[in-house]
């Protein structure tokens, strides 16, 4: 019960919202759900995979994984004019940088944005995404997207277990 | 603008929380603290002693029983888990052993399961056994070391693990009334376990580790019975209340001192105060436990029957009836007591 609520907890993030000549920036929100991680430093005792509930060690020791993200702005796109609510999809490779990972570790993956238009029809699009992390919980994640009307965003990484 | 007020909001938000949470004193520490160097002795090997204590600080000891090279707890690191600052560091230098036999991991918790450590211990003594109760595996990486997880079954069955002989030392994981985890809430509200002390035996001597515990009144009575314990290393603090009950799960310093009378050992050294500005000021459980030794001795004269110790630390031989205080042997963080 206490897993699914910190699942909840949302990571904040800023996206560009960019149209013809204006550009402005949104605030949104972005869920952090991992539903598979196979670890690469996983000691004998313990399984490679992960299934949802990730162990944060065996994450940030080294791992690549699945990860399925809800995202939403606070406020409508006005220049792009996409759709406030959209799911991205991708893997991530994780590398630990300092202590095993723990004290750092950074990130890198690809993803894919299956987004609507506001005036219908589907936009998806692909991105690239980049981060560090603290403890394999809290962290900064950087995305660069192909699309010219969310071209990037920048946000925080929270997620326990 | 106003797209980053919100991020910038809980940024702010979460900055507080951990402030709250990890007090500002130790957030201005981490930062702006120092860390005080001990001394290190640089031939802690002795070849003139049946036995052996190093006190690192927290709860890393050097325990030398005969040729037996045994290290608890590596918290060697500067820094627990990267978020609290040690008040003094590690007092041992691993350059100045020449082997290590055994590693003994009593629990996650960043004070005992240090990482730094691990990967000095991996990178001086490749193949060393690290030895740990299970519930431990999910928070080891896969360091280049032998592993060795022994069956507490959480104590579910009683108050004795696994028996396994080691390097040839018998290790018994142990009862201890604590947690496992190492994220905060995986120890505190989830309750993952994977915690022990552990009796260790070799060379008809007896060495008790307790590990991080909060007190028991039938568990520690129990392993004074099964064991001849010649030297208890009893976790004392952080607490509070020194003088009264501890948490659930540290003991208080007059916990820690009923402790030692439960186990019957020959002689108690304490440990896990020292470092870490937690509760109090970090001295202040071993302080407190001096001070209540002395009570107890003037208070009830009438010592309880001791074993004749199998062996004296060094400089005491010729006292003829050892008192309690005799037996409680405080050390500094890198200073060292030899048995004979």
């Amino acid at each position: 019960m206490s897993w699914a609520l910190f699942q909840a907890i949302p990571s904040p993030v800023v996206y560009e919202d960019s149209g013809g000549s204006e550009c402005t920036l949104k605030a949104g929100l972005r869920w952090q759900i991992i539903p598979v991680n196979y670890s690469f430093s996983a000691n004998r005792f313990v399984s490679n995979v992960q299934f949802f509930m990730i162990n944060p060690v065996r994450r940030f020791a080294g791992s690549i994984e699945l990860f399925f993200q809800p995202e939403v702005v606070l406020t409508e796109f006005d220049h792009s004019r996409l759709k406030r609510f959209w799911v991205s999809a991708g893997f991530r490779v994780i590398i630990p940088v300092v202590n095993y990972g723990e004290l750092l570790s950074g990130s890198l993956g690809v993803k894919a944005n299956l987004q609507g238009a506001q005036q219908g029809g589907a936009e998806n699009y692909f991105g690239l995404e980049a981060g560090f992390y603290l403890y394999g919980m809290l962290g900064v994640q950087a995305n660069l997207n192909f699309h010219g009307g969310n071209r990037f965003s920048l946000g925080l990484y929270v997620k326990y277990y | 603008m106003k797209a980053i007020r919100i991020p910038l909001l809980i940024v702010i938000c979460l900055g507080t929380l951990a402030c709250g949470l990890y007090g500002p004193k130790n957030m201005f520490d981490l930062f702006f603290g120092s860390t005080t160097k001990p001394p290190i002795i640089t031939n802690p090997v002795r070849e003139d002693v049946r036995l052996a204590v190093l006190w690192a600080g927290r709860s890393t000891m050097l325990i030398q029983v005969k040729d037996k090279l045994i290290l608890t707890d590596p918290f060697l690191s500067d820094f627990a888990g990267g978020m609290m600052r040690r008040v003094v560091s590690a007092g041992i230098d691993l350059e100045s052993l020449p082997r290590l036999d055994l590693v003994l991991l009593s629990h996650a918790h960043f004070d005992h399961l240090c990482y730094v450590g691990l990967r000095m211990i991996a990178e001086r003594f490749p193949g060393s056994t690290l030895v740990f109760p299970q519930g431990v595996e999910p928070f080891l990486p896969d360091v280049p070391l032998n592993l060795l997880r022994l069956k507490t079954s959480y104590f579910r069955e009683g108050f004795f693990g696994q028996k396994e002989m080691v390097e040839g030392v018998a290790v018994t994981p142990v009862y201890a009334r604590h947690s496992g985890g190492r994220y905060f809430i995986d120890s505190y509200i989830w309750g993952v376990r994977g915690h022990c002390g552990f009796i260790l035996e070799y060379d008809g001597l007896t060495v008790y580790y307790s590990g991080d515990t909060s007190y028991d009144p039938k568990a520690f009575k129990e392993i004074g019975r099964n064991y001849d314990i010649d030297v208890a290393l009893v976790q004392v603090g952080p607490c509070r209340e020194c003088y009264g009950r501890g948490t659930s799960q540290h003991t208080s310093s007059s916990e820690s001192l009923e402790m030692f009378l439960d186990l019957r050992a020959d002689f108690m050294i304490p440990v896990h105060y020292g470092a870490l500005p937690e509760e109090t000021e970090p001295h202040y459980p071993a302080q407190v436990l001096k001070e209540l030794i002395g009570k107890r001795e003037a208070e009830s004269p009438d010592r309880p029957e001791w074993r004749t110790p199998r062996l004296r630390p060094v400089g005491t031989e010729n006292i003829k009836a050892l008192s309690l205080q005799d037996r409680i042997l405080f050390l500094t963080e890198g200073q060292q007591v030899l048995f004979r």
